[in-house]
């Protein structure tokens, strides 16, 4: 197993960033997305009504915190690599993105160009990803494929897009559910420690859980899914109790050791899969950056792999020095 | 070299580690309290294209040919009792709008017709589709709304049409649903309102929340639903503005939130026992359609089998470029 201490830095400057991004995309999934939304259907929920618009009134801004999070590391992320001199694809993949969201926010361009641009972004940034855990990769390429399938499945619904070429394949979306939920089974194998007996048990508890969850109330579990993360609920309940048992076990083993690929698995499942909004898709593509920033390189731009050709150092002292790596080791 | 020494890189001391959490917090309530949100929607979204013929109440127009038809998944009500449903996994949604009038196509695979509903076993197909009183950012509850988020809600009924269809043709009188005669008809009698003769085949409701469904007090909402080939396309249309506050003004280039619910009366649906989706997005378009083909049409197919299949060639040959050619050591690895 190779450790690498700069992975365990706690204040990296990215890395800080994206860590903070995950707590606060973590409480506004679960006030904001679960239990406002749900609590709302229950009726005499009129009777709390103070402490449920306080809980409301905290995910909403819980939401706004991670916004801006994900829009600063990102930025701060291309700022970085761009005065590096390094203009490779996830360079390239970053700014599309940004701009795309930001240029449909203000309604310079159209939903689909969004749809579109979050998926070829998505695309850009999976091979980095999978350089990065070579020969380990099956994990994050179902991931990336079955984001791809169902990004697709929705900007293809955009703007009467698919009137060019029809309707779209009605198999898109179960199979993309697919892929992910074999991308979930598959992930412990991106674990390189010993298994270890708490993530285990937490991984077990986890599995225990979502199988007694659907058993027990199938229909509203499965909305959740939806609503959640993205997941139309098309297999067994067991199916996706084994797949969130072995998440929960790949990010909690790597949690201490491998913190960047705990962080990138923990934004996959907060972005969810496929197109919800585009800080939902923010959070996939901070994801996907985390889970290519795994180089044991503290003082590079780590996370643009494909930089065409070095430059000298004296060239970061200006520009790329406001920011510090993203596994700083000086923390 | 990047060192925290330097004034320009002092890296995540904790004091400026709480200057940008102060500044991130201050940033998001300023966000909050002006309503500003950052990110947009990636929903899906139906978009009511301006047409220069109006499509009339026909299910079988030939624009809607030309429109193309959004698949919204559907799920079973399980919030309220009676709880089900889920039998219809999604409804096709196109939508237009002609001299001021939305017309939402509503299209859904069903095998069995079910337009009766006068015997206790028996229950009628149905649609309904949902939209928010007023448009804007904050969605109510897509359970009947909420107390400050009303909804409307718009229901047809095959059992309601075939009785408006019927009446005043010669059918026997009493076997019709609504007829005119309140001996057999007690809730008539009673006053209740969604048993009225001599009403619309759509019913025009709102809702504030649970249990507070009730017809609205104003406005008419014009539908048509037609059974063919083990599918339902029923047609729903209404002008642009509203009839009071309860009901949504539409505008073009607004956007709007609509969620649509279906009954399967071969599956005993009824009352909250129904498939029902989520919210999705409604655009009312300043665009005049026709700059597309037709959705559906015969090269749909096969355009797709192409467009999938370049991308995935092109990205195979991207991942092959990025993971087979070597990693450039460098001088940081070497010295570690």
């Amino acid at each position: 197993m190779t450790t690498n201490p700069s992975l365990q830095a706690s204040g990296g400057g990215e890395l800080w960033l994206i860590r903070a991004a995950v707590v606060a995309a973590g409480i506004e999934l679960v006030v904001l997305r679960l239990v406002t939304r749900t609590a709302i259907h229950i009726p005499g929920i009129s009777r709390v009504e103070s402490p449920y618009r306080v809980t409301a009134e905290m995910g909403r801004l819980a939401y706004y915190v991670a916004v801006v999070l994900v829009v600063v590391a990102l930025g701060s992320m291309l700022w970085r690599g761009l005065a590096a001199g390094r203009f490779g694809w996830n360079a390239v993949a970053i700014a599309w993105f940004i701009g795309a969201a930001g240029a449909t926010r203000l309604g310079l361009t159209s939903d689909s160009t969004l749809a579109w641009s979050v998926v070829g972004s998505v695309l850009m940034l999976l091979p980095a990803a999978l350089r990065r855990y070579q020969p380990r990769m099956l994990p994050i390429l179902l991931f990336g494929m079955s984001f791809a399938l169902a990004g697709l499945h929705a900007a293809t619904q955009v703007n009467g897009f698919g009137s060019i070429l029809g309707p779209a394949p009605t198999g898109l979306l179960p199979l993309a559910e697919a892929l992910a939920v074999l991308a979930c089974i598959a992930s412990p194998m991106l674990v390189r420690t010993e298994v270890r007996r708490a993530p285990l048990l937490i991984g077990a508890g986890v599995a225990l859980a979502t199988f007694m969850a659907l058993l027990a109330s199938p229909a509203t579990v499965k909305i959740l899914l939806l609503w959640n993360f993205g997941l139309a609920g098309y297999f067994p309940a067991f199916v996706y109790a084994v797949a969130f048992g072995a998440l929960a076990f790949t990010a909690l083993s790597c949690r201490s050791t491998d913190a960047p690929l705990a962080l990138g698995l923990a934004l996959l499942v907060l972005g969810g899969l496929g197109l919800h909004s585009s800080y939902q898709s923010g959070l996939v593509l901070l994801g996907l950056v985390a889970l290519a920033s795994t180089d044991p390189t503290p003082e590079t731009t780590a996370w643009m792999p494909e930089a065409s050709e070095p430059r000298p150092e004296v060239a970061l002292i200006p520009v790329a020095a406001s920011w510090t790596p993203l596994h700083s080791a000086e923390c | 070299m990047l060192t925290r020494r330097s004034p320009r890189s002092p890296g995540w001391l904790p004091a400026r580690r709480t200057l940008f959490l102060a500044f991130v917090l201050l940033t998001a309530l300023i966000l909050r309290v002006t309503d500003v949100n950052p990110a947009v929607a990636q929903s899906q979204s139906i978009v009511a294209w301006r047409v220069d013929e109006s499509p009339d109440l026909d299910p079988d127009a030939p624009i809607w040919d030309e429109i193309q038809r959004m698949s919204v998944p559907l799920t079973s009500q399980q919030v309220t009792v009676p709880a089900g449903g889920g039998t219809v996994p999604s409804v096709r949604v196109s939508a237009a709008h002609h001299d001021r009038i939305l017309y939402l196509n509503v299209e859904w695979t069903d095998n069995t017709l079910n337009e009766a509903s006068g015997a206790p076993e028996e229950f009628t197909d149905a649609a309904a589709i949902q939209i928010p009183a007023e448009h804007g950012s904050s969605v109510p509850a897509v359970c009947m709304g909420q107390a400050d988020g009303a909804v409307n809600i718009w229901q047809w009924r095959a059992d309601r049409q075939k009785g408006l269809d019927q009446l005043g043709k010669g059918a026997d009188f009493v076997d019709l649903y609504p007829s005119t005669d309140e001996l057999f008809f007690p809730a008539q009698s009673a006053g209740n309102a969604l048993a009225t003769p001599g009403a619309d085949v759509v019913q025009n409701l709102v809702a504030s929340g649970f249990g507070t469904l009730e017809p609205a007090s104003v406005g008419v909402v014009a539908g048509q639903g037609r059974f063919s080939d083990s599918q339902w396309r029923v047609v729903f249309a209404r002008p642009f503005p509203a009839p009071d506050e309860f009901q949504p003004t539409f505008e073009e280039g607004l956007e709007f939130d609509v969620a649509f619910a279906v009954w399967d009366g071969h599956r005993g649906d009824r009352d909250g026992q129904k498939s029902v989706s989520s919210f999705v997005r409604l655009k009312v378009s300043d665009t005049t359609a026709g700059s597309f083909t037709a959705a559906g049409s015969e090269g749909g197919s096969s355009g797709w089998l192409i467009l999938l299949s370049a991308g995935l060639v092109a990205f195979v040959a991207y991942a092959v470029v990025v993971l087979v050619i070597p990693k450039r050591e460098r001088p940081e690895e070497e010295s570690a």
